[in-house]
């Protein structure tokens, strides 16, 4: 019943999302991106809507927290009706499948399915999960609003997203379980994968596409923190929000509509409320925005560039109001520059760490290295200019942290974490950086002319 | 150069394939052989198993002191103090080390004080603590509780 519930409230952050894309009109262009997109923004929304009552006094109960959205579609419902044959159509295909693509969609499903009941088996174990995350969304259920005195007493500076998207489904519950919550943050593995095979099957074929997302979910490291063992942490989820944000700004890029200019504006909102990793990522990702409108003459949606910064200052100015710690308590002003190649070479060891990575890092390394030769630069340069300005963030952070244990365990302890946030925009980046398909049907003809050969 | 790289990731890209695919088998053979064993488990015995006596401290916690006061917990174990304040929420509790002295404790702020039977203690505890509760696991204490 529990896990019910759970998958209710999963399916009703879908339809906030949902609700909101096609109420103002904001993916038009690219319908087969809504639903996977629509859990991310819908888990955004509801969160801040619960950040919203607390701070207006009203009551977390669930007929409260329902009624804005059912009145949004009761107003918006001839629009919501309208856009949502073409985003129905885009799920529903009649195309035959090779026995390939087959092969790979039951391998992806069989991944997600392990790792669903992976996270329901057991209660939260990870650190990070009781220490902080799941700490902070019990401390609010039971508190039934957000104290400042609460978040004193964790000592913690964290943006709110993640764990006011967990209370949201205690409210649901009515209890607290932290077993079943874990299904919330195995639905972010999930989507991870929807938003990348969706994307990745728009810009080259079906085969590729599902052959890469089988890669990106079969990665130990994203496996683990989809259900197994590490289930409970916030870095999966950021990469699930940079993946989104990174799609919905290649989407901007190409159609150039003031909607996707909007989504984006939410979508980075929403990443720098998740972690503060996500701020440095919304920075670099906003100069791309900004160029790319003055480029095209479009000076009037500059202002547009300035809107995600609004709830981010909020929660800076409530942190300075209620006297939390402002800054990580793993950060120093003094720089330590002698680490520099010491991290360099723990950064290495970690990209070729094959038994959690795969190949992951390898592959992009040597289509980094590939797309920075090839002649013809395309927008895929901005994943990569992205995923190497965040790295180049982390190794700033690693020369100013003070971390108060050994440094190379601590770097080796947290690395693995920061490349969550990446992996999935990394590995997007190389899947579309070649031409895999024609790969995949040379190799079909070959193997072919093989079994020719043998049955002649 | 190009083509040197492109032939590399190629390689590369079926090589991954191949490992994905024995990867993901293992872990189902995983699932089916050591993780279907914790399915009839309850969540406190899969709770106990995995974190052991800081899960006995927590329940203890919960059995000695009423929800909403405040304790100061003196242990080197890290997890007995997080899974603790995380398990008996709204109870707070705090983290002391050896270097605490008597004034430290305040007058009033904290109602209890739990000694965890390893902590190394180089001070006194205040005079009229009284000793209320004492956690076990099935070999040996693990703590005293005492109240202010």
């Amino acid at each position: 019943m529990n896990e019910l519930v759970v998958f209710l409230s999963i399916v009703y952050f879908v339809l906030i999302g949902l609700e909101v894309i096609l109420a103002f009109g904001l993916l038009s262009e690219s319908p087969f991106l809504t639903i996977p997109i629509s859990f991310g923004l819908g888990t955004g929304m509801g969160s801040m809507q619960l950040y919203i009552y607390s701070r207006l006094n009203i009551g977390w109960n669930p007929i409260l927290l329902i009624t804005p959205w059912l009145m949004l579609f009761v107003l918006k419902f001839s629009s919501i009706k309208k856009s949502l044959f073409p985003v129905l159509n885009s799920i529903i295909t009649n195309k035959k499948f090779s026995l390939f693509s087959k092969l790979f969609f039951a391998l992806t499903i069989l991944l997600i399915l392990l790792a669903l009941f992976e996270a329901d088996l057991r209660p939260v174990t990870l650190w990070d999960g009781f220490a902080g995350w799941l700490m902070i969304s019990k401390i609010f259920f039971i508190d039934k609003s957000i104290k400042s005195s609460s978040l004193i007493y964790i000592n913690s500076e964290y943006p709110l997203l993640v764990n006011l998207g967990a209370t949201y489904i205690y409210i649901f519950l009515s209890h607290i379980n932290d077993r079943v919550i874990l299904i919330y943050f195995w639905a972010y593995y999930a989507f991870t994968g929807a938003v990348f095979f969706q994307y990745l099957k728009k810009i080259t074929k079906t085969l590729p596409a599902i052959i890469f997302t089988f890669l990106l979910l079969s990665t130990q490291n994203i496996l683990r923190h989809g259900g197994r063992y590490d289930v409970g942490d916030a870095d999966l989820i950021l990469g699930y929000y940079i993946l989104c944000s990174s799609v919905i700004y290649l989407n901007f890029h190409k159609y150039k509509k003031i909607s996707s200019l909007i989504l984006l504006q939410v979508f980075l909102a929403i990443t720098s409320l998740v972690k503060n990793e996500g701020i440095f990522f919304s920075l670099a990702t906003e100069i791309f925005v900004f160029f790319n409108l003055i480029k095209h003459k479009k000076y009037r949606d500059l202002l547009l560039v300035f809107l995600w910064i609004i709830p981010v200052v909020d929660w800076q100015l409530y942190k300075l109001i209620s006297n939390l710690p402002k800054v990580p308590g793993y950060l120093s002003f003094s720089p330590h520059y002698e680490r520099t190649f010491k991290i360099l070479v723990l950064f290495l060891k970690e990209f070729f760490n094959i038994s959690r990575w795969n190949f992951l890092w390898i592959l992009f390394l040597a289509s980094s290295g590939y797309i920075i030769t090839a002649k013809k630069k395309s927008v895929t340069m901005f994943l990569y200019l992205t995923v190497f300005s965040q790295l180049l963030v982390y190794f700033i952070v690693y020369i100013f942290s003070d971390s108060g244990v050994g440094f190379v365990a601590y770097v080796q302890n947290t690395f693995d974490r920061l490349l969550l946030h990446l992996a999935p925009t990394a590995l997007l980046g190389s899947a579309i950086s070649f031409d895999f398909q024609a790969i995949l049907n040379k190799l079909h003809v070959k193997m072919r002319s093989y079994y020719d050969k043998i049955l002649i | 150069m190009n083509k040197t790289i492109f032939k590399i990731i190629i390689f590369i890209f079926f090589l991954w394939i191949i490992v994905s695919i024995f990867r993901t088998l293992n872990n189902v053979s995983k699932v089916l052989t050591e993780d279907f064993k914790l399915v009839t488990k309850t969540d406190d015995q899969k709770r106990l198993s995995f974190f052991g006596d800081s899960f006995i401290l927590s329940e203890c916690l919960r059995k000695f002191i009423p929800p909403g006061k405040t304790i100061a917990i003196m242990t080197n174990n890290l997890t007995n103090f997080f899974y603790s304040r995380y398990q008996v929420y709204p109870t707070k509790v705090y983290l002391l080390d050896s270097k605490i002295t008597q004034s430290n404790f305040g007058k009033s702020y904290f109602q209890y004080i739990v000694l965890d039977k390893n902590f190394n203690q180089t001070s006194a505890l205040p005079s009229g603590a009284k000793k209320i509760g004492v956690c076990k696991n099935t070999k040996s204490n693990i703590a005293d509780i005492y109240s202010l």
